[in-house]
């Protein structure tokens, strides 16, 4: 029997070690970087195998954090390190290390810095991982500002030649979040007079001036992570500019880290002062949706494309968090599941799909026609992004998009047609890759190896699971 | 009497290295950087152990009072000496130079700093403040071979001996009004008496001499400007030791013996350590040469200390002296990666020089970049601690806009630090980078290892660190 | 039985489409026909016993969420999938013995498993179920079309028209709080927004049938096989758009609008697919034509007479079929000709061919009498003139009309294949099932119209018109989408892109920053000068500063 104490120190302690590892892995004399790639994806896998096993330890329907770690970092002042999960954050965690897996499938033949990528990489899992279980407001901001670092270095050292310019703009709108969030942290500290669980905060009872500022500084500095006007500029500029799959995943992750805020912060009974925040959140969010939809729609960049996309769906999922409905909460943890595989999934096909084109030196018109097997899974993906039954999402969705046009119909319906226009870039880009019209046979294209196209068949597989029952891994759930 | 000379070993022997360096250095032929280096370890060992031993001696009461706050600062001063000497052994062997002149200076300056730390008595205050000053010139001296230092060493010269005499001239004049040089004496008399417009310009006269020890803005000139015209071990050895032995003294006086004039010195340190805050942080974007973008660093960190320690409460004193021993082993750490960049023999200064070192140097690179982040305040390192009380201290206050103006700086600084980083990772190596010797990457392990205990388990120093200080607390 | 059906049909055609491969081509779909015939009798054997089975199957229990997946036997279940199961059947015949069908394993796998999806939906008793299944219908029928241009538009046309049957789900299910099709009725008390939903509801049911000004994606699958066209046009999505139509029948009603625009469209489509019937040269394209006069006739009697809705479908699906049966034997005998102006001359060829075809023609009369006629005669006779003007105005063209065949054509001329003749007879063969003497006159009228038509042949003037570049190959629709919606959303994207994200973020207020960081910096720098002077001066503005605030504390 595992010792349910630690399990949760376990699980980010794992990337951490396998990054250490990877530090100090020998890179082979020939210059392959197999040994590094290898200890990178064990750790990955001994992580999933360890989530895998929370949710046997835990109660996944029982409301609440569970499997509470508390750990006293130090007395004066008082802080405690606390951590605690429920299915929301494991579930984001687990669709986060299966991205990763699928991630590094993308970058396995890459041979430029591939030790930092992965010790990069890796200290970032370790970082978002610890931020998904904390449970007190000082972890949360800790690993807030902690998973900066490594997706900083990541874009300097992985992007493209505007590089400076666009980390620039990483590092400035990230850092005004979180120096505001670290003054709303030390207000709640002050306040409260020590230490402070996310849970409690549901209780707490401010003045009135005080509450309006911790709500504007937790709402900046969230929002600084979702791609919500002006604040989507950097992570557009950013993924416009990623070559790299598994960078371009881990950015994409990141907004993810401001929806989770709003989850854990947001109190169940939204206090008074927060009607006008959200109200002006719901028009930036919607307008914002539709903004980069229509963009999407017109750029030629299938990077643009999928960024778009996830735009569009994490402010759905944003908006969905601020109804503060417990069954929304539950089905947005289930459909993120799916939606961050098949982002992960679009991404990394899509880069070998790129890579392909500069290799072959053709157009991709019709390039999907070359490589069968990665047109099945980049079409399977596609389809069940732009919402076909084909993963949790969609019955998911459902549900998040029911509640949301009861609510208010006019969001409602912007965030639809925000879906179409986002889903019909989508479907556009997949027509263009497959026109057989168009298509440049050529014996030189290699397609992905038997191996990787079983094991994408098996996430095909899991998403198509996920549809069926969400937590159908779990025994008994 | 032999009680009070065993008590005072700890200043003995590091008096008695210098003639035993002379001796080594005049008849022995064999002589390296390491000779003289052994001893100033063993010296400093010893007197290390017995400022231990003795922590609650005191030889001379009237003069020097050992309390465990002054040991607390005087170990911690030993430390790090002994760290920047054994770093400086390999610069020396690496550039073949004699390096007797630099312990020898280097052994006399840690006892002038231990000297100011125990001192209850204004006159030695002055006096060991003034020879600190004056060696730290002559080990300027040493730099003549690789800098053109003489104009910045007329400046330092010129305004350490204002200060100095500034100090004197504010020491005789609260002596004059107390009739005693005596802190407690001091305190008492402005406790009874009050203070009057001289007497806050002989406090400032004091306290201006130490904030230029000290070098926070606007007094930092002189430290920013020699940072760049030192050898590196000299520019590690000023930029470090005397930071700690200001810091305490500083502290000591304003808890202790201008008490009363708190009314002045609370927002005047409060203007300062804001100013410092904005002038180190946007300094320091600016600047390319490396040691003196961290001696704005320093300027910004020095601005949150100061900062954290407001209103003099027991929880920012101790916060306080966390940042600052978090700051210092952070910069122990940047000195030791820069004696780890060197190229063709050359130390390098400039940014440029390291552009693309991480190709090369993967391990040095990455610990530059975790005490940069360090350096940024950004958690679980210890120096978030310090920040944490500060920006505390100042909410309790309702000192919001002060708030904005720390926070400001702060995204500022890290510019700063994301420009070294950019450098180090993204850019294209221009150079070929020498190999490092195994004792700095020990010398960097050991630091690691502070780090990780100080991450992992911070009570661990936080509590001792309390007990010790206990003796400016209220 | 459907259920069982259901389950082994998903998992042969699953399993088939997985494994597809040219070896395993033939045998594969012989058994898919065989497993597929089974079960039909099995179902037809049920249907006409009148067997009820009730199948449940608790999908989702959450609190939130309770779904069942009903697979029920009963008899109006059994009326609608039955016509269904024969046209997948036919199409796995053709689609073996047809030598231009190259993968057929694949294509009769998902005709399979097209059926299963068509099964669930017509069984659905939820909206979750019904939206599922429709969406699993775009999917294979996605699948089927193999070709890129005519995937695109059906891809986006059923995108659009599954979001927004999404939509209406998940406002109905917002507002009523239930998914079952019972509580519909509910939605005009509790719900709002009522002209919304079912506008959205009969947006999506036009884009699914493909009602006038939706239908430009049915004529782009002419590119298709004719078996896979025919299929696609009468068991994929406007088959998928019926059954939306018959369940969420209800919610049509709760706004004024709904209705009145899907009467007027099925009015338009019939006009449409007149005009393309007659108009439009490929063949093919004639098919689509027809199939829409049919869509129209069945959705003007059930939405303005209320008429049978399995009888409406039978026809509609049954008798379209036949239609295009009708012309793609006409396809088949004229060695795959597409264009009826080469055509000509052909009864001297394919008499028994031409019988052939008038019989299935006056079956389907007979049928549509049969169904429309106890709702209301006389549109139940406009109806059938209607089709026997088309069909005799092609028909006059294609058999005794002036050839303009090739000789390798005229000379290749030959019956169509068994297995043509085989489905045209069976289906005439069901319109003949029951009560045949009922509309013998009316018959025997249509009969003497058609020779008429044949002989005066009315609409001659229109025959010039195949050549007409312009009208063949017109898209005005696409155009006007194109025109209204595609470059507006283009150009707004492009505006918001060059005002917000060029001019206001990046020009204005990053620029704006950089610059002021950079001033700060120069400021800064200016007091970073080496200079004793200034030195001198720090020292004394901290004295300065130390004294004014003595002096304030002093006061």
């Amino acid at each position: 029997m595992l010792n349910t104490f630690s399990i949760l120190s376990l699980i980010i302690a794992i990337p951490f070690l396998g990054m250490l590892f990877t530090l100090f892995a020998k890179e082979s004399a020939d210059g392959t970087t197999r040994n590094v790639f290898s200890v990178a994806v064990f750790a990955v896998i001994a992580n999933i195998v360890m989530i895998l096993r929370i949710f046997m330890l835990m109660e996944v329907y029982k409301p609440g954090l569970q499997l509470v770690e508390t750990y006293n970092w130090m007395q004066n002042p008082n802080i405690d390190i606390v951590f605690g999960v429920d299915v929301l954050s494991l579930m984001l965690l687990l669709a986060i290390h299966i991205a990763f897996i699928i991630g590094f499938i993308g970058v396995r033949d890459n041979l430029v810095h591939q030790k930092s990528l992965m010790v990069w990489s890796l200290l970032f899992l370790s970082m978002i991982t610890g931020f998904f279980v904390a449970a007190d407001i000082f972890s949360f901001y800790i690993f807030f500002e902690a998973m900066l670092l490594p997706l900083f270095m990541l874009l300097g050292m992985f992007g493209d030649v505007k590089r400076q310019e666009y980390v620039n703009r990483f590092l400035f709108y990230n850092m005004v979040g979180a120096v505001i969030f670290f003054v709303a942290t030390v207000l709640l500290f002050n306040y409260q007079h020590g230490m402070l669980e996310l849970q409690q905060l549901n209780n707490m009872k401010l003045d009135s001036r005080l509450e309006y500022f911790i709500w504007a500084a937790i709402f900046i500095s969230l929002l600084s992570r979702i791609p919500v006007w002006p604040f989507h500029y950097w992570i557009a500029s950013v993924n416009s500019s990623i070559r790299n799959p598994m960078i371009f995943l881990i950015s994409m992750i990141l907004p993810l880290t401001g929806i989770y805020g709003f989850v854990r912060f947001l109190p169940k009974t939204l206090p008074a002062i927060l009607g006008n925040y959200i109200l002006i959140l719901q028009i930036v969010g919607v307008v914002t949706m539709l903004f980069i939809a229509l963009i999407g729609l017109i750029n030629k960049d299938r990077q643009y494309k999928i960024f778009a996309y996830v735009t569009v769906y994490y402010i759905m999922y944003m908006l969905g968090i601020l109804t503060r409905n417990e069954v929304i909460l539950l089905n947005i943890a289930f459909s993120f599941f799916s939606y961050l595989i098949i982002v992960a999934s679009m991404e990394v096909f899509s880069h070998y799909i790129a890579k392909e084109q500069n290799r072959l030196g053709v157009m991709d018109d019709g390039l999907l026609c070359t490589y069968p097997k990665i047109s099945i899974i980049y079409s399977f993906m596609t389809l069940a992004a732009v919402g076909l039954p084909l993963s949790s999402l969609f019955l998911n969705n459902f549900l998040i998009l029911s509640d949301l046009l009861a609510i208010n119909i006019k969001m409602g319906i912007i965030m639809l047609l925000s879906l179409v226009i986002v889903s019909s870039a989508l479907l556009k880009e997949l027509f263009r890759l497959r026109d057989s019209e168009k298509c440049v046979l050529t014996n030189n294209g290699e397609d992905i190896s038997r191996g990787i196209f079983c094991f994408m068949l098996f996430i095909c597989f899991v998403l198509l699971m996920s549809f069926i029952k969400p937590l159908w891994f779990v025994i008994g759930a | 009497m032999l009680a009070k000379i065993i008590t005072l070993s700890p200043e003995f022997f590091l008096v008695f290295a210098l003639p035993l360096m002379g001796i080594i250095s005049r008849y022995r032929s064999s002589k390296t950087a390491k000779t003289f280096y052994s001893v100033s370890k063993v010296a400093l060992l010893f007197s290390m152990l017995a400022t231990i031993v003795f922590y609650n001696r005191s030889p001379m009461p009237d003069f020097i009072q050992n309390t465990t706050y002054s040991t607390l600062y005087k170990v911690f001063i030993d430390l790090l000496a002994f760290v920047t000497f054994f770093l400086s052994c390999k610069w020396f062997l690496n550039k073949n130079r004699s390096s007797a002149l630099y312990y020898a200076i280097g052994l006399s300056l840690i006892l002038c700093l231990n000297t100011m730390i125990s001192a209850v008595h204004l006159g030695v205050l002055v006096g060991a403040y003034f020879v600190a000053s004056l060696l730290q010139y002559f080990l300027l001296q040493l730099s003549a071979e690789d800098y053109e230092y003489e104009d910045a060493g007329k400046r330092y010269f010129l305004f350490m001996f204002l200060f100095s005499a500034l100090m004197l001239i504010g020491a005789m004049w609260v002596h004059a009004q107390a009739e005693s040089w005596n802190y407690n004496k001091i305190a008492i008399y402005y406790a009874k008496h009050g203070w009057n417009m001289k007497d806050i310009m002989a406090f400032a006269s004091i306290i201006l001499g130490l904030l230029f020890l000290l070098g926070i803005a606007p007094l930092h000139f002189c430290r920013i400007e020699l940072s760049g015209v030192s050898i590196l071990p000299v520019c590690m050895l000023c930029n470090l030791l005397p930071i700690v032995a200001a810091y305490a003294v500083i502290l000591k006086l304003l808890t202790d013996v201008f008490v009363s004039m708190q009314v002045i010195y609370l927002p005047f340190l409060q203007i300062i350590a804001i100013v410092s805050l904005l002038w180190g942080a946007i300094s320091a974007i600016k600047e390319d040469n490396l040691r003196r973008m961290f001696g704005y660093c320093g300027i910004y960190s020095l601005g949150f200390i100061i900062l954290g320690i407001l209103p003099f409460s027991n929880n920012g004193i101790t916060s306080s002296f966390v940042y600052l021993v978090s700051y210092l082993l952070t910069m122990w750490g940047i000195y030791t990666v820069f004696f780890a960049f060197k190229s063709n023999g050359e130390y390098l200064t400039s940014l440029s020089d390291i552009s693309g070192v991480f190709s090369q140097k993967p391990y040095a690179s990455v610990l530059l970049t975790v005490f940069i982040v360090s350096l940024a305040g950004s958690p679980p390192m210890l120096i978030f601690l310090g920040k944490l009380q500060a920006v505390d201290n100042m909410i309790i206050n309702h000192a919001y806009a002060e708030v904005i103006v720390a926070m400001f700086a702060s995204l500022l600084i890290l510019n700063a630090f994301f420009k070294i980083i950019r450098t180090m990772f993204f850019e294209i190596r221009t150079k070929n980078f020498d190999r490092a010797d195994r004792g700095i990457y020990f010398c960097l392990f050991l630091n690691i290892i502070f780090f990780l205990v100080g991450i992992l388990n911070p009570a661990l120093f936080i509590e001792r660190f309390e007990l010790l200080l206990k003796p400016i607390m209220r | 039985m459907i259920a069982n059906s259901v389950l082994i049909l998903a998992i042969w055609g699953a399993l088939g489409s997985i494994l597809a491969s040219p070896k395993s081509n033939k045998i594969v779909s012989f058994l898919s026909f065989i497993i597929t015939s089974v079960m039909f009798f099995f179902l037809s054997d049920n249907y006409l016993a009148g067997v009820k089975q009730n199948f449940s199957f608790e999908w989702l229990k959450y609190m939130s969420l309770q779904v069942d997946i009903d697979l029920s036997s009963t008899t109006a279940n059994y009326a609608q999938i039955l016509p269904v199961y024969v046209i997948s059947l036919f199409s796995i015949l053709i689609a073996i013995f047809n030598t231009e069908e190259k993968r057929k394993q694949r294509f009769c796998c998902l005709v399979i498993l097209n059926l299963c999806a068509v099964s669930g939906a017509v069984c659905a008793i939820n909206l979750l179920q019904l939206l599922i299944c429709s969406c699993l219908i775009t999917v294979f029928g996605f699948c089927i079309i193999d070709d890129m241009d005519a995937r695109k538009k059906y891809a986006f046309y059923n995108l659009l028209a599954d979001l927004s049957l999404f939509s209406v789900c998940s406002l109905t299910y917002g507002y009523v709080g239930s998914l079952d099709f019972k509580s519909l009725p509910m939605f005009d008390k509790l719900g709002s927004h009522r002209d919304l939903v079912a506008i959205l509801l009969a947006f999506s049911i036009c884009l699914k049938i493909g009602l006038f000004m939706f239908h430009n994606q049915l004529y782009d699958l002419s590119v298709l096989h004719f078996n896979r066209l025919s299929y696609l046009l009468f068991c994929s999505t406007p088959l998928a758009g019926l059954i939306i139509l018959h369940k969420f029948y209800p919610l049509t009603s709760v706004s004024v609008y709904a209705r009145p625009l899907l009467e007027v469209l099925s009015i338009l489509t019939i006009c449409c697919g007149i005009y393309s019937a007659l108009i439009i040269d490929n063949i093919k394209e004639k098919a689509v034509g027809l199939a829409q006069v049919l869509f129209g006739f069945g959705l003007v009697s059930f939405l303005f007479l209320s008429a049978n809705f399995e009888k409406v479908e039978n026809v509609i699906l049954l008798g379209g079929y036949l239609c295009c049966l009708i012309l793609f034997a006409i396809y088949y005998a004229s060695s795959y000709e597409l264009n009826v102006s080469k055509m000509g001359g052909f009864f001297s060829g394919i008499k028994f061919g031409f019988v052939l075809i008038c019989v299935a023609l006056f079956s389907l009369l007979h049928y549509m009498m049969l169904t429309f006629a106890p709702a209301n005669y006389i549109l139940s006779i406009i109806f059938s003139v209607l089709l026997i003007l088309i069909t005799a105005h092609i028909f006059r063209q294609i058999f005794f009309g002036q050839s303009h065949a090739d000789e390798r054509v005229l000379a290749m001329l030959k019956n169509p294949a068994w297995y043509l003749i085989l489905a045209m007879v069976a289906i005439s063969f069901l319109f003949w099932q029951e009560k045949y003497f009922d509309y013998s006159k009316e018959l025997m009228g249509f009969f003497i119209l058609f020779i008429l038509l044949l002989v005066i042949y009315p609409l001659r003037k229109i025959e010039p018109l195949y050549n007409k570049e312009l009208l063949q190959e017109s898209d005005v629709f696409e155009d006007v989408f194109d025109f209204l919606i595609i470059t507006p959303l283009t150009i707004l994207g492009r505006i918001l892109w060059l005002l917000v994200d060029f001019i206001l973020i990046e020009r204005t207020i990053i620029n704006s920053l950089s610059d002021a960081t950079g001033l700060l910096i120069r400021g800064v720098s200016k007091f970073n000068i080496f200079s004793s002077w200034l030195y001198l001066l720090y020292v004394i503005m901290s004295f300065g500063l130390i004294a004014f605030l003595g002096y304030m504390g002093n006061k």
